[in-house]
């Protein structure tokens, strides 16, 4: 039975966001909202739906729209915990990573039973754990009061009445790790909690955020609450421009990245566009610092492609973002020499950010550019192979593509797949071959070139052209020849006991990329089917569902992403 | 120290381990060769779906079992996850074996059998005092990770035991209590285990501040 309550609609949500934040009203930007009226396609840039989060096959709880009550409109989400089932339902949503500025949260809810626990989060990449850039914010009922965990301590606010709306609004401060909570009762003007200066959950300042939960009892699976959600925003103080969707909740199809930064790379070798902070080694903590430093101005300009003088990395001021910014500097003056044709001077300057700040990914792949430049291969190969964890990032394939280009005797690929007695598919003959598979452990590099001694960078080379050679024809657009190639190279490691996943995921990606969407469909389900992690998984079922999209087949897109993003449903 | 990780995905019990589906059984319906077979063999997925009325003849095989047994059958009470008198008592008759296997099973499976004040307390005690620094390093693991039936004030006892753990002559221990601390609070408070007496003593007010505060909003 629907419920009378005050308008509260998701206009309002909004007006409170930009009043707590005068900056917002300017230049501020909502990164998410959702009243539930409208259908919201689940995706990595909307929401997930768990209706067993921690898939044990024993959830007894849901999550589903209801219009039994409501704030706004006539709908809301209705989360149904049961207890003792093993599960929990959850609703995911994901919004960009902020890192630095203020974030606006702003929700309703309302319980059916005060006593029965729920759980309420705003978390970092780190997901739900109680570290930096995982919970930063933390509400939940317990005992039938409102608690929220501020310095990890569970601070008791009011006693929770049952079927009432009240309506929450968070200010967080990333940078200094601080919150103000206003929580407001229907029908009631003045707030019932209005703190400010909250330490967020772990009291780290600078953690990062970029998801929202809303759960029963995670922890020790004794709820049965029947909760309900409604006017869920996040905003920022920020402007920030979100590219529009291109297909079901997702922003960006996995190939369009490909062919942008083959782009890029096409007339001469230059350098690759920032993707985030953590390029050039910046963590949240850096960040923090140069928040508390005033110096925030200076990163927006690093990451709006200004660049960084020395003196930007000579300033006032102590800790390692110096050591960044002086990284940054070094790193703009190689992309200005890349530029200009001077690949020596170019590296020269990417060793020395790459040297000062080793984690930053975006130095290491600038030098494999610089050294491509100057035919230095095998030192840009063994570059390439300590960016193996990332080989997810497009920006590693098109530079791996680069090198490629750049050796032009790709053919001994070919006739390796040729020669049956190849050493380049003999695990005993080659244990590089090892490095066929997507997560290279970091030591495994530094062992193997002590094992192998004086051979190891032949093989080394013989072990990435493979690689190369099947970028290469991507970036030629000769998708037929980079699918085959993949495939018999799939075959020749399947025949030597090796796993051969990845290769039968890159035919599939050539495939694609050539549209031809029935093969690609083929060869991703082949793919899934020797796959066993996770995060591969949901890649290839998500690259099943862009096909599907593609291919104007609405209802099995939907099925396909849905199989791990849920649904929300009635 | 080891960190439970389970499930496709990270997410709010990464960490804290699964509980699981406690269906209701007599002990009656529980057929005692099978339930030997299972349990000797670790397989508990059997023993869950005989429910909970398995636990005390499953603890009674417990203390009529060789010591492997013993471990594998702790293993079996771990992953269960269910709180059991039986299960607790058998297990703290072990908190002190010096057979390794067995040792680091009892230290892990108790806070996931019991919220027992008593469970907290010996892992402490282990944690600081055991001889072993295996066995102090697990029993923090066991005090971060495993103690899945504690509610707020319970936790307190814990907290405290931790944070005095920080001022213990041993480096070992300073680590491993700061770690568990790092684990259930996500900080440190400033506290570095090697740092001097002094620096230590004043990381140690920050936490005893803490717990003040942590103790009023019980």
């Amino acid at each position: 039975m629907a419920r009378r309550i005050p308008r509260e609609p998701v206009a309002r949500a909004l007006l409170v966001l930009l009043i707590a934040a005068p900056a917002a009203a300017e230049s501020g930007s909502i990164l998410a909202s959702y009243s539930f009226e409208d259908e919201v396609a689940t995706g990595p840039d909307t929401f997930a739906i768990f209706q067993g989060a921690r898939h044990v096959g024993t959830g007894q709880g849901r999550v589903s729209l209801s219009s039994a009550f409501h704030v706004s409109g006539y709908r809301s989400v209705e989360i149904k915990d049961v207890a003792g089932d093993g599960d929990f339902p959850e609703l995911q949503g994901y919004f960009p990573v902020r890192t630095t500025g203020r974030l606006f949260f702003h929700f309703a809810f309302l319980t059916t039973d005060p006593k029965e626990e729920l759980n309420i989060a705003l978390a970092g990449p780190r997901f739900f754990q109680m570290e930096k850039d995982g919970i930063a914010f933390w509400l939940g009922t317990r005992e039938g009061r409102i608690v929220h965990v501020s310095d990890s301590i569970p601070k008791k606010l009011f006693p929770v009445e049952a079927f009432v709306w009240y309506g929450v609004d968070v200010a967080y401060d990333i940078v200094a790790g601080t919150y103000a909570l206003t929580i407001r009762r229907e029908g009631q003007e003045a707030p019932l909690v209005a703190l400010r200066d909250q330490p967020n959950t772990t009291r780290r300042p600078g953690s990062a955020v970029d998801k929202f939960s809303f759960v029963g009892s995670p922890y020790g699976d004794t709820s049965n609450v029947v909760y309900y959600v409604d006017d869920v925003v996040i905003g920022t103080d920020a402007s920030v421009t979100q590219i529009p969707f291109v297909a079901p909740g997702r922003r960006k199809l996995f190939v369009d990245l490909f062919a942008e930064y083959q782009r890029h790379l096409r007339e001469r070798p230059r350098c690759l566009p920032l993707t985030g902070p953590d390029d050039v080694g910046l963590s949240s903590a850096d960040l923090a610092d140069l928040g508390r430093e005033g110096r925030l101005d200076t990163v927006k300009r690093v990451f709006a492609g200004d660049p960084v003088e020395p003196a930007d990395g000579e300033g006032q001021g102590q800790g390692r973002w110096r050591e960044v910014f002086g990284a940054v500097a070094q790193w703009n003056a190689g992309c200005q020499a890349l530029d200009n044709g001077d690949s020596r001077r170019a590296l020269a300057h990417f060793e020395k950010a790459s040297a000062s700040v080793p984690e930053g990914r975006i130095f290491t792949l600038s030098a494999v550019l610089a050294l491509a430049g100057m035919k230095r291969l095998a030192e840009a190969d063994e570059r390439l192979v300590m960016l193996a964890d990332g080989r997810d990032d497009p920006r590693y394939a098109v530079v791996s593509a680069y090198v490629g280009l750049a050796r032009g005797d790709l053919d001994q690929a070919e006739a390796w797949l040729r020669d049956p007695a190849s050493r380049v598919l003999d695990r005993e003959a080659n244990p590089l071959l090892a490095l066929f598979r997507k997560s290279v452990p970091a030591d495994l590099l530094t062992g193997l070139r002590a094992r192998l001694g004086a051979a190891f960078p032949g093989l080394l080379d013989e072990t990435l052209v493979a690689e190369q050679y099947y970028y290469v024809q991507l970036w030629k657009g000769q998708y037929d020849a980079a699918r085959d190639y993949a495939l018999r190279m799939g075959e020749r490691l399947r025949r030597a006991g090796l796993p051969a996943n990845v290769w039968c995921e890159r035919a599939g990606d050539a495939a694609f990329y050539r549209r031809d969407l029935s093969e690609a469909r083929q060869l991703y389900e082949d793919a899934i089917r020797g796959e066993k992690d996770n995060g591969p998984l949901m890649v290839l079922y998500l690259k099943l569902a862009d096909i599907a999209h593609l291919s104007g087949d609405l209802e099995t897109e939907r099925a396909l992403r849905e199989h791990y993003y849920g649904a929300l449903t009635e | 120290m080891l960190q439970s990780v389970r499930g496709p995905r990270r997410s709010w019990a990464l960490g804290v381990a699964i509980l699981l589906v406690a269906s209701s059984a007599g002990a009656a319906g529980i057929d005692a060769a099978r339930l030997r077979a299972v349990a000797v063999a670790g397989d508990w997925k059997q023993i869950q779906a005989m429910g909970t009325g398995a636990l005390p003849a499953l603890a009674r095989l417990y203390e009529a079992s060789s010591e492997k047994d013993r471990a594998t059958i702790a293993y079996v009470f771990y992953s269960l996850g269910w709180k059991s008198p039986d299960a607790k008592r058998v297990l703290m008759a072990d908190v002190h074996t010096q057979d390794q296997a067995l040792r680091l099973q009892v230290q892990w499976a108790l806070g996931r059998v019991s919220d027992d004040a008593d469970v907290v307390d010996v892992l402490l005690q282990n944690m600081q005092n055991d001889p072993v620094p295996l066995f102090r390093d697990k029993a923090a693991c066991a005090l971060a990770s495993d103690q899945i039936h504690l509610g707020p004030a319970q936790k307190m006892r814990l907290f405290e035991g931790l944070v005095h753990a920080l001022e213990d002559d041993k480096v070992q221990v300073r680590q491993i209590a700061l770690q568990a601390l790092q684990i259930l609070t996500g900080q440190t408070k400033g506290f570095h285990p090697v740092a001097d007496p002094e620096t230590r003593r004043r990381a140690v007010e920050e936490w005893k501040r803490w717990l003040v505060e942590y103790r009023a909003n019980l």
